[in-house]
This record gives C-alpha cells, sequence and structure tokens, in this order.
C-alpha cells in the first residue's frame, strides 16, 4: 500500500502544544495586567513544560518493518507475524503506536488492537503476533502502521506505513480414496493395470517367443523345459488422465472457514485439492479448468511439482457471481481429455451447470459430477409464508435436473471425503467397459 | 452540507448505529487508556473544586459541572474543552480571591497548579493514545515522572522566585508584571527558535 503521507512526512505540533502556549500567554497577560503573581506559578509548568518537551526535537519518523510467514501453510495451521519499529533519532519517543491488521480469515491474537510503547533513542522493540489461518486463499498481514509522540506529548509524528505481508493458505486436504480403477487408461506409464499386453509389471501368461521380443522377456524356466524359447508376457501399465472441472459461477453458503460450515466454493476447492493429490500420488495426470466467466485451466501433469502447481493454480480460485451463465463458446470442452476421467465439481445451483455436464457426457467422455452444495445448510426462507413453498419447489426443481444428468449417464455424489467416488467410478468403469454406440 | 434525515426510520437507524458504535467502543477500551483519561478527568474535577469560590461548592450543581466538565475532558481529550476547562479554573481562581476577597495561602496556590498541569499533561498522553491500545507499563511510569518532574521545578522555580522578589525588594505590585513579562519573552524565543528549526 501506498503511504498516503508520503509527501508530508514530518512531525507535526499536536493540540497539547497548542493548549500549553495559549495557556501561558492568557496566564501571563492577566499576570502582567492584573499584577498577579499567582498566575504566574500556574502557567510556570505550562511553560516549563514546553521548553522541556522541546530540548530536542525528533526529525526523523518511527521506521518500521513487518514480516510474516514465508512458507505457505495450510488452513486451521500457525501463521507467525512480526512488527518491528525502530527509533533512528537521537530523541526518544515518549510513545510509539503500532498496529497491523490482518486480512479476515487470518486470526492473529490481539492484531486487533493497537500496541503503545516507549523507545530510547536509537533502540528497537518488536511486536510477536501468531495465530491460525481460518480458511484457503491468499491472505496477508498489514499494512503495519505506526506513529510515535516525542517531547511530553507535545510533537506527534506522521504515520509510517509498510506494504502488506502476503500469505498462501492451502487447503486442508479432505482424507480421500478411490479404490476403484479407472475407466480408461491412456498414456504409456502409470499404476492402472490395463487389459492390453505391454511392458509392464502384472504377468499375463507365457507364450512362444515370437520375432520382435526382447530376449530379456525369455522365461528360461519353461524354454528349458519345453526346449523351445518361450517369453513371460505382461500387462501394459498405463496411466490415466483425471480432468477436474472446477464449477465456481456462483457461491453458495456462508463460508465459517476450516472449523465452520463450508460453503460451495470450500467444499469445490477441498474436495479437488484431494481428488487431485490422490491421483497425482498414484502417478496419474491432473489437469484443472475454472468454469466461470474466465476459463482458466492448468495443464495436465503428474508428480510432486505438478501438485504444487496445483495449489498455487487453486488459490486463484474466486467466484464470479454472475446473473447469467458463461456463453456456451467460452467452455466447449475441447480443453478435456476425450478419453480421460472428467471430474465436475458443481453447486448445481442453475441449469447451466447441468448443461454443461450433460454435453460433456454426450461428447462421449466419462463424466462424474460432485455436488458441492451442503444440503443440511439449506433452510427455506422463514420470514415470508411463501418461503418453505418456494424452497420446497427449488428443491424438487434441482432434483429433477440431478435425475436428467443420471439419465445422460453422469453419475452425481454428494462429496463426503474418503471412498465418495467409489460407488460412482465403479458405475463409471463398468458403463466404459460394456459395448456401446457412441454419438460424438 | 448537512443533510436532513427525512424520515423517522432514518433518524432511528442513525440512533441505533450510533448506540451500537458506543457500546462496542465501550467493550473494547482497554485497561492503560481507560486509567489515563480517569486520572485527567479526576485532576479536573479535584482543579475545578479547588480553585472555585467557597460559596460556589457548597452548592451542589457546582460539583455537578465540575463532574461533568471532568468526564467531557476525559471522554474528549482531543477536543478544545480540555482548554476551556483549564482556562475555567484560571476564571475561579481569579472570581475566590478578586470578587469574593477569599484568603489564598501558599499552600492552596501550590494545590491548584499540582493539580492543573496534570490536567494538561493527561489529555496530552489520552489523545495521542487509541482507545483501545494495550500500553506498555513504561509509558505511565515515563508520563507520570516528566509531569512530577515539570511540575515540580515549575512551581518550585516560580514559587522560589516570587518568594525571592518578595524577600529582596519587599512585595511590590510590579514584581508580577515583571515576571509575566519575562514569561512571554521567554515564549517568543521559543516560538522563534520552532520557526526557526522548521
Amino acid at each position: 500500500m501506498e503511504n498516503p503521507f508520503a509527501d508530508h512526512r514530518t512531525w507535526v505540533p499536536t493540540r497539547a502544544m497548542g493548549r500549553a502556549i495559549v495557556v501561558t500567554a492568557v496566564l501571563a497577560v492577566i499576570a502582567v495586567v492584573l499584577g498577579r503573581y499567582d498566575l504566574v506559578v500556574l502557567a510556570a509548568p505550562f511553560a516549563l513544560g514546553v521548553a522541556w518537551g522541546l530540548r530536542a526535537r525528533p526529525t526523523v519518523l518511527p521506521e518500521l518493518v513487518l514480516t510474516s510467514t514465508e512458507d505457505p501453510v495450510v488452513e486451521g495451521h500457525e501463521i507467525a507475524a512480526r512488527v518491528v519499529v525502530a527509533n533512528a533519532d537521537e530523541c526518544p519517543y515518549d510513545v510509539v503506536v503500532v498496529r497491523a491488521a490482518p486480512s479476515r480469515w487470518v486470526r492473529l491474537r490481539h492484531s486487533d488492537r493497537p500496541y503503545a510503547g516507549e523507545l530510547p533513542a536509537g533502540a528497537a522493540t518488536a511486536v510477536d503476533l501468531a495465530g491460525p489461518a481460518l480458511r484457503w486463499g491468499e491472505h496477508w498481514v498489514g499494512p503495519a502502521q505506526a506513529y510515535a509522540v516525542a517531547g511530553g506529548g507535545l510533537l506527534i509524528s506522521t504515520p509510517n506505513f509498510t506494504d502488506v505481508a502476503p500469505i498462501k493458505v492451502f487447503p486442508a486436504l479432505d482424507e480421500f480414496r478411490a479404490d476403484d480403477a479407472m475407466p480408461h487408461a491412456a498414456g504409456l506409464v502409470g499404476v492402472h493395470r490395463s487389459r492390453r499386453p505391454g511392458e509392464g509389471g502384472e504377468l499375463a501368461g507365457i507364450r512362444a517367443f515370437a520375432p520382435g521380443d526382447r530376449l530379456r522377456r525369455i522365461d528360461w524356466r519353461t524354454t528349458l523345459r519345453a526346449q523351445h524359447p518361450y517369453v513371460a508376457q505382461t500387462l501394459s501399465d498405463r496411466d490415466a488422465e483425471v480432468a477436474l472441472v472446477l464449477d465456481v459461477v456462483h457461491e453458495a453458503g456462508r463460508s465459517g472457514g476450516i472449523h465452520g460450515a463450508a460453503s460451495a466454493l470450500d467444499t469445490t476447492v477441498r474436495a479437488a485439492t484431494a481428488i487431485a493429490q490422490h491421483y497425482l500420488h498414484r502417478g496419474d495426470r491432473v489437469s484443472l479448468i475454472e468454469y466461470s466467466y474466465e476459463i482458466r485451466r492448468l495443464r495436465a501433469g503428474s508428480g510432486r511439482r505438478h501438485f504444487h502447481a496445483v495449489l498455487e493454480w487453486i488459490l486463484q480460485v474466486r467466484p464470479s457471481d454472475g446473473v447469467e451463465a458463461p456463453p456456451p463458446y467460452l467452455f466447449d470442452g475441447h480443453h478435456l481429455p476425450t478419453r480421460g476421467l472428467v471430474v465436475v465439481l458443481t453447486p448445481l445451483l442453475n441449469e447451466h451447470s447441468a448443461e454443461m455436464v450433460a454435453r460433456l457426457a454426450r461428447s462421449g467422455r466419462m463424466v462424474v459430477a460432485i455436488d458441492t452444495l451442503d444440503t443440511s445448510a439449506s433452510v427455506p426462507y422463514q420470514r415470508s409464508a411463501w418461503g418453505p413453498l418456494a424452497h420446497r419447489l427449488w428443491w424438487m426443481d434441482r432434483e429433477n435436473v440431478i435425475g436428467q444428468l443420471r439419465e445422460v449417464g453422469v453419475p452425481v455424489a454428494q462429496w463426503a471425503g474418503t471412498g465418495s467416488l467409489d460407488h460412482v467410478l465403479r458405475d463409471v468403469t463398468q458403463l466404459a467397459a460394456a459395448p456401446r454406440v457412441g454419438v460424438r | 452540507m448537512i443533510r436532513v434525515p427525512y424520515s423517522v426510520e432514518e433518524v432511528l437507524g442513525g440512533l441505533r448505529a450510533r448506540t451500537h458504535a458506543t457500546s462496542r467502543a465501550v467493550r473494547r477500551t482497554a485497561p492503560g487508556p481507560a486509567l489515563v483519561r480517569g486520572l485527567a478527568g479526576a485532576f479536573a474535577v479535584a482543579v475545578l473544586l479547588l480553585a472555585a469560590p467557597e460559596p460556589f461548592v457548597e452548592v451542589p450543581w457546582t460539583w455537578g459541572i465540575a463532574v461533568v466538565l471532568g468526564a467531557a475532558v476525559g471522554l474528549a481529550p482531543r477536543s478544545s474543552v480540555v482548554t476551556l476547562v483549564v482556562l475555567l479554573v484560571a476564571v475561579a481562581w481569579l472570581t475566590s480571591t478578586l470578587v469574593y476577597q477569599e484568603p489564598a495561602p501558599l499552600w492552596r496556590l501550590i494545590l491548584v497548579a499540582a493539580a492543573i498541569y496534570p490536567v494538561h499533561t493527561g489529555a496530552a498522553l489520552a489523545a495521542v493514545l487509541p482507545y483501545d491500545a494495550v500500553v506498555a507499563p513504561g509509558v505511565l511510569s515515563r508520563w507520570a515522572g516528566q509531569t512530577a518532574a515539570v511540575l515540580a521545578g515549575g512551581v518550585g522555580i516560580a514559587v522560589g522566585g516570587v518568594l525571592l522578589a518578595s524577600r529582596v525588594a519587599g512585595w511590590s505590585p510590579l514584581v508580577a508584571p515583571i515576571l509575566g513579562l519575562l514569561a512571554i519573552a521567554a515564549l517568543a524565543v521559543v516560538l522563534a527558535w520552532l520557526v526557526g528549526r522548521r
């Protein structure tokens, strides 16, 4: 943040200084006019206070440095911030007031109050703040602000500001496990057992040697017994591509942070992180696409480095909260793999989202929809007699949309963490294995 | 330009918002700033009653006015109320000694001087401390030490000077004007020095 007082960094007299001068002058004038020595006694401390306070006048503003936890943390974990304020002047500060407010989801203990202390010349002091980050996202601490008072309260400095200290808070990983196989395996390496013979670790059988077979594949025990070369045939290990589509056109619900209720966006982000971590850990490739007014995409990748890229990418997710759905040409699905698993995380709040999911399914992709709306938090509008009825109608309409999605072959599951996708993945795997007439 | 509220609901809404803000400020008030403001207010009440003429002090509403003014000093240390209270003390002192011809013994004068200066310094400190600040004990002890030192020095020098002048030359109405002129001259020097350094 730019310091609004940058052009006027100086020390200015306080109202107390004006009061001391006015009182001294008025009492002295009356003492002269009336010839009263007692008024001089009353005025003397004021005059001496001004002279004592201004015997050494400060010229340098308090120096301020704000630091915070540099490494990213996971929501719910502690963050530390430190504000160091220094007096580089030769004059001591009677009072120096420091404050540093964090963003809404960073709960630094006692950071809601300013700190006031004295600061001798050439000395420095620090205020340490610590507390948990309550929600994922890009947060910050600061800007820190400090002003000093010197000369017995007669001079005050203009405030000095620091820049904000950014803090990255990654989403907490919901425990996620999907034991079922992928419906499609696409690449040449990975952990999913394929039905095709090839280079791999899974034994498929023994067959006679044929031109093109590698010598190291020869099964010597069988060869010696049969007096003819035989090779061990294996099934190829394949990886799969998982595309996660994050529907963030609308936000729903009120987020309570890591310890409170989860909004639709919270569930979307935490579920996407957990699914990405699970499949990346198994060696698959994962890509992410944000379905909103500005389509963002993270290319498919694998490995630990890609997981960090996923975490950084996911911090940028924002709900667009528009009235209309994104135009179809913005999201025609050409970025999505045709033979991968497409997981759409959506609160299914409007028909356009459901339409997008159905369009992907009709294009021949294997699509799974995860309902990210917290239905337990959905309560009817109680202030009107029509509220419960309207809520019921909306609810029935939503159930109808979910039913229509299932009709076009999209299993819809509520996000519930561990193993919550097993049954839908099993359905999709069986569907992918079955012969079908696809319409592209 | 002042906007006139156009409905009762708007007025009530404004009052509710103000009440909410006030109650929040009261809940958040920290002990350190509250102590400083309380001391400034208490000294204001004490000095007003010390300086006021005796017939006034016997009337209950004088106490009420003193308490209201003391509360105003504590609640609004950045306002002009503090200056008005200090000048009101001088007016009360002059009324007591000139109009009511009450005796002004030295102890009473020293008490008034010792009570009026903490009103000024307490308000000065309270004005720069946010009401919800966590205040280090060193700030308060430094403030108390500076106030006591200046008070002792100022009152001591003034009283000593007056006593010395009256002993050396006998009491003369000319002594006070001379001392006052010296104070004004010293003030002018300080101001000129300040302007020159800026």
